[in-house]
Order: structure tokens, then sequence, then C-alpha cells
């Protein structure tokens, strides 16, 4: 045997590991000895059938054809002229593979080498294929384990990608997810592919090769010298193979794993595929795992955000819900929305909704008014809402915002922005659009607003506007359920408020008639008891009173003269104060006519004539003639009452003032005196017919006052001033006489 | 020549007062308990003036003023009622009363009355 060939093959032969090299190595040996027929054949399943030199058609080795029964090969017979001699391949332990060779044999010599070096080389080969199996195995081992303590799932799909591509000796891989709301594939994870150009981007379904996986559900692999592969190569991605693999949950195609490009000369397999997948059934559960979790995890949070939420509004809600008047209870809401650090918007507004005329009416708007004040404010001591709720409603603070008055004199049609009643009834909060133009925008001078309907039990109440002019904070998910929540509070308090000014109303008015009603039913008792009182005393009294004046003019003893005398002015006394009670019991129609209010006054006053001596001066001051439709004699009665009293309240003299002018429709008479004023206990009941009498200088002539004051449709009261007391009398002055001056001036 | 004046009240009192009173300012004076015994001496001779007591038993001064109304000549004669208490001042007129006035032991009023109905 010639030793060159020998030589030559061994260096050819120990060139390099891989496969093709042995091969060469072989093809160039047997053409130098004469050897037509060469083929490989290696004992993996499959078989891998590698053509060395086949110069004779005829021959054409395909697997099915090779029939290998105990670690021996049983070559196709029959109309095969060329005869074909079987080296196997193997040591004690195993048959590596088979080497086919004819039409001759080979030297022996050269056989044994041939076959050991052979042996040598597929042993190595198929004890690396196990090693990068046991490697598989071991990257499968330590996924597994990560997988079981995984806690974010980016750092897991970093794992995996940095993991598959050492196990396949690939140059990179990649994780893509799908994405449930834009049903796009977009990359989680990559590792190796710095310098490849894969898509990042969103991949469509069945679109690429990740797209098609994800639409097919089925493996994808591209080896080289494939059409597929070529179109690899001369797309961007400039590679020649490549594995993808779906990730499968319950059916489902949750994302796809790509492995690029082999490393070594051994391109991809089926087998590296069935690694993948194993790897991608263990990664999906996981990723949906993941996913669920991240769902509850930001579901979590939103419920801490939303619980945090609720306790700011709940502590707002002690502050507003407490029964006030509405307007103050507006302020402090919108107070609430731009005070503190819990909401803090730069400036909020209310408009009430009047369904009637399909309007919204700005009610209130408070918030700052420039830049500067959000500096001053941002400066103010740290604290929260309802603190400074608190502050506001202790100290009844008032509202000085500019803002106000813009948002007052802001009107609003419903027809200016339907869309927005749609949402609005629909109870969501509305933000506007950033590239939209709308009303509120314009009128406002803003770019981002929202407004928030305050939806009562019937219809919108209305809705409140925030904006964060100043500060530019956009307006997000978060103000947005903080606002919601809240507007819902605020309608209830609203509401609540309205109900409450109805049910304060309502009371005053019960309060009112309940008053009126104990007044009258005292009256009526008053008026019975006097009826019967009257028949039993006034006939002796007059007798009384009426003899004694007579004894009084007839007898001619001075002492009787004068002790009848005084029998006779005790009895006219107690006599003038049961007419009073009469006119108080007796309910007479009035007599009306239309008189001079002033004329009345002096005529009053001239009856008075006989306190001169008292040091007693009245001055009446009077601008023009006031005409009442009343009845004289009651008016006359109620002013002797007043002028009464008032020279009661100054028993060394004194001065009263009489003055009268017109005041809208009424006619005003005020009586002022210098005496020492109404005891403040006496005063809130000082027309109340029994309460009176307890009080010793005002008979029961203030109550027939009130009497007939009110039935006159008009109004008396009495307040302290300067010191003495101070008695009003409105009276409605006559329609009928300013008809007839409009008459006489319409025909003058 | 003295002009009559027949009073009706139930108070002896104030009979007794009116007509001390009356004779003095020079009138003759009947006096009658009741509406049935003014009736009666009205109809025996009617008086230049009747004053009658409204609440009176046996026969009020309402009835007793019908009644004197219906008498012959009883249409012309002055009849003022009066009483104790005010409430029936609307009415008086309805009742072809001349006058109505309240009782009092101040007798101007009554007197100025009386004066003005005899000297029509």
């Amino acid at each position: 045997m010639n030793l060159e060939i020998i030589t030559k093959f061994l260096k050819e032969f120990h060139k390099d590991y891989s496969l093709s090299n042995k091969i060469q190595a072989l093809s160039n040996l047997f053409s130098s000895i004469n050897i037509e027929i060469a083929y490989l054949i290696i004992n993996k399943k499959p078989f891998e059938i590698h053509r060395i030199k086949d110069s004779n058609s005829k021959l054409q080795l395909n697997s099915a054809e090779i029939n290998i029964s105990n670690h021996e090969i049983q070559l196709p017979t029959g109309e095969n002229s060329i005869t074909i001699y079987n080296n196997p391949i193997k040591d004690e332990y195993n048959t590596y593979g088979w080497l086919l060779i004819g039409p001759s044999k080979i030297d022996s010599e050269l056989e044994k080498i041939i076959q050991a070096e052979l042996t040598c080389f597929l042993k190595h080969t198929i004890n690396q294929t196990f090693l990068k199996k046991a490697h598989q195995l071991e990257t499968i081992c330590l996924l597994s384990e990560r997988v079981s303590s995984f806690y974010d799932l980016k750092h897991l799909l970093d794992i995996v990608t940095e993991y598959v591509t050492k196990a396949l000796n690939a140059k990179g891989a990649v994780i893509r997810l799908v994405n449930k709301n834009k049903q796009l594939l977009e990359v989680m994870s990559e590792y190796g592919l710095e310098n490849v150009n894969i898509r990042r981007y969103g991949i469509k379904l069945g679109d690429g090769v990740s797209g098609e996986v994800w639409k097919s559900k089925m493996p994808k692999l591209v080896i080289p010298d494939t059409k597929e592969s070529e179109q690899l190569l001369s797309s961007k991605l400039r590679i020649k193979s490549l594995i993808c693999v779906p990730l499968i949950f319950e059916n489902d195609v949750t994302g796809t794993l790509s492995v690029y490009e082999k490393l070594s000369e051994r391109p991809f397999d089926e087998e590296d595929k069935i690694f993948l997948e194993v790897i991608a059934g263990l990664v999906s559960p996981l990723i949906a795992y993941t996913e669920a979790l991240e769902r509850e995890q930001s579901l979590r949070k939103q419920i801490s955000k939303n619980l945090e939420n609720l306790h700011i509004i709940t502590e707002i809600n002690k502050i507003i819900m407490q029964p006030r008047k509405i307007d103050e209870l507006i302020f402090l809401i919108l107070t609430a929305l731009t005070f503190g650090k819990d909401i803090g918007f730069n400036r909020a507004g209310l408009f009430m909704y009047n369904a009637q005329t399909g309007t919204f009416q700005g009610m209130i708007g408070v918030g700052c008014n420039d830049e500067t004040e959000i500096q001053i404010w941002e400066k103010l001591p740290d604290m929260t809402t309802k603190e400074w709720l608190e502050i506001i409603d202790k100290n009844k603070i008032k509202n000085e915002s500019t803002f106000n008055n813009t948002i007052k004199q802001l009107r609003f049609d419903i027809s200016d922005f339907p869309l927005i009643i749609q949402i609005l009834r629909s109870g969501s909060v509305y933000v506007s659009k950033k590239d939209e133009k709308d009303i509120i925008k314009e009128k406002l001078n803003i770019e981002e607003y929202a407004i928030v309907p305050l939806l009562g039990k019937e219809d919108l109440l209305g809705m409140l506007y925030v904006d964060n002019k100043f500060t530019k904070k956009p307006i997000d998910e978060n103000y947005i359920s903080l606002l919601q929540t809240f507007a819902s509070q605020a309608a209830l308090a609203i509401e609540n408020s309205k109900l409450y000014s109805e049910i304060t109303n309502t009371n005053e008015l019960l309060k009112t008639a309940k008053q009126e009603l104990i007044v009258k039913e005292k009256l009526a008792t008053v008026g019975e008891m006097l009826t019967i009182l009257a028949h039993e005393i006034r006939n002796p009294l007059t007798a009384i009173g009426g003899f004694a004046n007579i004894i009084s003019k007839k007898s001619e003893n001075l002492t009787i003269k004068e002790l009848a005398e005084k029998i006779y002015i005790h009895a006219s006394k107690m006599d003038d104060m049961f007419k009073e009670f009469l006119l108080l019991a007796k309910h007479s129609t009035l007599q009306y006519s239309i008189n001079d209010l002033n004329e009345i006054v002096v005529e009053c006053i001239k009856n008075f004539d006989y306190v001169d001596s008292k040091n007693i001066s009245f001055i009446f001051n009077s601008n023009e003639s006031l005409k009442v439709d009343i009845d004289k004699n009651m008016i006359k009665v109620v002013l002797n009452n007043l002028l009464k009293n008032a020279i009661q309240a100054m028993p060394k003299g004194g001065k009263i003032t009489i003055e009268t002018k017109k005041e809208d429709s009424y006619a005003v008479l005020t009586i002022e005196d210098e005496g020492h004023g109404i005891p403040s206990d006496v005063l809130p009941n000082i027309f109340d017919p029994f309460y009176t009498t307890k009080f010793n200088g005002f008979g029961i002539g203030l109550s027939i006052s009130y009497k007939i004051i009110k039935q006159h449709n008009g109004i008396i009261y009495a307040e302290n001033k300067n010191g003495g007391a101070k008695f009003t009398v409105k009276l409605p002055l006559s329609i009928k006489e300013e008809v007839k001056d409009e008459q006489k001036n319409s025909y003058s | 020549m003295s002009k009559r004046i027949l009073i009706a009240d139930d108070e002896e009192n104030i009979r007794t007062l009116y007509k001390i009173e009356l004779e003095e300012s020079g009138y003759i004076v009947d006096l009658a308990s009741n509406g049935k015994e003014a009736v009666e001496k009205a109809k025996e001779k009617l008086p230049d003036l009747i004053i009658l007591d409204i609440k009176m038993p046996v026969m009020d001064g309402i009835e007793a003023l019908h009644m004197i109304r219906q008498l012959p000549n009883g249409k012309d004669v002055p009849i003022i009622l009066f009483t104790a208490y005010g409430e029936y001042q609307q009415d008086f007129t309805t009742w072809a009363s001349d006058a109505y006035i309240i009782k009092s032991h101040d007798m101007t009023e009554l007197k100025t009355k009386i004066e003005e109905l005899l000297n029509k």
C-alpha cells in the first residue's frame, strides 16, 4: 500500500473536525485507489446517508432501501450488478455506521486505518450529540428551576433567550409575545441579536415567519440551501437558518420563540426544533400565569388606589355631607378639588343644568389666578384636603378667585356640545381630546380640561369643570377615577343640600304657622273668656263708675267728692282695659277707606295734648302724603297705643320722634322714644297677648296693634335704638289712589 | 215739654244709673227689666225714644226692637241699642235701630246721641 496516499489521506482527514472535511478526505482517497462508489451511513435516527463518491448512477441509496438488523446492514439485491462491500464502523460496544464501497474491495490495511479513523470520528460526533443533548437537558432542568421560582416575567424570558441561544450554539434568540389589545406580536426579550436586523416592531398575524407560526400554531424550521433560506438571506435579516416555535397555552398562542443562525457547521435540525418546543411548553404556561398575575397586581394596585381615593373622599364627605346651604357646599366641593395635596387641580368650576332651558349656567369658580399663585400654593403647609376644608369651613373663607367671575359669565347650551352631553349622561368623566377644538376650550382658553357630570336621582344636576391651566399636569387615569367617585358624592351632597334647604324652609313655615296658630288659639280663648267677663263685669263696672260720677257731682263734702272721683277714674281705667280686650277678641271686619296716614298721626298727637305738663315733646317728620286704604279708627287705636307706650316709657319726660315715609309699596311710620328700651327677653314676644301682660308697662295694647296691622296686611315690629324703643309700622300704600293719580297724570 | 225715654235693661244698677243721669238732663224716664216689658210699655204709650239692652232674659233687645217697629207709629220712634260688649257693631243697622252704643259709665256719648236723635 502506498504510504504516500495514506499519509495524504490522514493529513486531509485530520485537517478539521467537520463531517464535510472527513468526506472530502475520503472522496480524495477513493479517487486515487479506483473506488467508484462510496457511501457513509451514520447510525443515527434517522440515518444520515452521505454520498462520498458515486460515478455509477445506477445506485441511488435512500433510507427506505437500507435495512439494518442486528447492527448489520442489508443492501438491496437483485438487478444490481455492482458489488458493494459493507464495512461496519464499530468497536466492541457500538456500531457507529457503515461505509459502503464498490466495486472492488480496498486494501485490508487501508480498510483498517479508515475504519479506525471513522470509528474515532463518529464516536466523537455521537458523543458530541449526547453532550449536546445533556446540555439541552441541563438547560431544561435549569429553566424549570428558574421557572418555578421566578417573579419577573421579563427576567425569566431573558434567561430563556440566553439559555436556548447557548444550548443550540446559535447566534441569538428572541421571544415575542402577543399583545392582546393591539393583536400584534411584540419583542419581549432578545439575546445576541444586537447586530441582526430582526423585526422589533409589532408583527401582524400571518406576517413573516413569526406571524406565520402564530397563525398556524406550528413550529417552523428553516435550514440553509432552501428557497426559504434564500429569502431570509436576501431580506434584512441576512441569516440562513432559524427555528421559530409557538408559545401555546390552552390552545392560544401567547407568543413565539425564535432562534437564529447556527454558529457551528451543523445546521438546525428536527431535534433542535423539538428541544425548542419543549422549552416553549415549559415557558408558555408561565407567561400566561405571569400575565394573569400582573393583571391581578395591577388590579390590586388599582384597588388600593381606589381605596386611597375612597379614603380621601370619605374624609371630604364628612365635611361636605353636613347639612348646609347649597352655595356654601358648592364652594367647599370646588375647594376640595383645588386645595391640598390629594387632588389639587389648578381650577375648578361648577355649572348647574337647567333642564327646562337646556342650558348649563356657570355658578362658581375657584382656583388660582396665575402662575405666581401656584407657587404660593405650593409653599403652603402640607395638609390634606380634609384639613384644608376644615380650616375653610371654620373660618368661613370667602371665594376671591377671578375665575369665579369668568365661570359666572359662562352659559352653555346643550347644542354646543351634544357629544359631551351624551358622555355626561352616561355618568363618565369627559377629558378633552388633544387635537380637537371645542367650545369650552375656546371660551376658557385652555388646552386640557375635564368635566364630570353631577347625576342626581332623576337627571343631570350639572357638571364640575377642572383643569391644570398653570402646572399643565396631564389629567390621567388616576384623576379620572378620583373625579368619578368625587362627582357622585358631590351630586349626592348637592341633592341633600337641596332637600335640606327645602326641609329648613318647610320647617320655618311650619314654625311660623305653629306660632300663628298658638297666637290664634290664645286669642280665641281670650275672646271666649272676655265675652263672659265683659258680660259679668262691665255692667256692674258701668254702674260703679256711673254712681261714683253722680256722687262726685252731687256731694257737698269735698273728701267724698274727691274719693268718688278716684272711684270714677279707676273704674274708667278698668273700663278702658275691657274695651281693649273687646277689640282684641272681636272678629269684626274692617271698614276700609282711603286716608292720609299723616293726617291720622296729627289727629292722634292732638289727643295727647294733656301730656304737655309731663315734659313730653312730639316731633313729627313727614315729606309727602301717604295714601293708605285702612280702617281709620283701628289705625288710630294702634297709634294711640304706640304713643301711650312711648309716653309711659319716659316718666320724667322726653322727646318722641315720629317719622313717615314711602318705602317700596309701603307707607312706613316709626315712633322712637328716649326711654330705657325694651328688655331683650321681652322683645321677641312683645306682641304676644299673654307674654306682654307679664311686662309691666305695655298692656294688651301691643297685641291689639299687632292684630290690627296684620288685618291690614301690614308689618309691625319693635327694636331698641339709641337706648330707647323704636316701633315701625308698615302699611301697604293704596293702589286705588295711585291709579287715580296715574289717571290724573295721563289726562293732564 | 220734656221728652219721654224708655230704658230696658235687666241690670237694676244700670237702670238706676241711667234714670238718674237722664232725669238730670231733663228727660222723663220709664224703665223696663226685659224686652217683653219694654214692648208692653211702648204699646201702652209710645215714648219719644227707646234704649234697649241687647242681652236680656225673657225677650232680648233685638226681638223687642222688631216688635216695637210693628206697633202703630213704631217705625218712626228712635231706638238705641246698647250692650256691654262690642261684637255686634257690624250688624246694628240691619236691625233697623238708629244707633248702637257700648255701655259706659261715661254718659257723654249716650247723651249726645239722644239729643241728636230727638232733635231730628
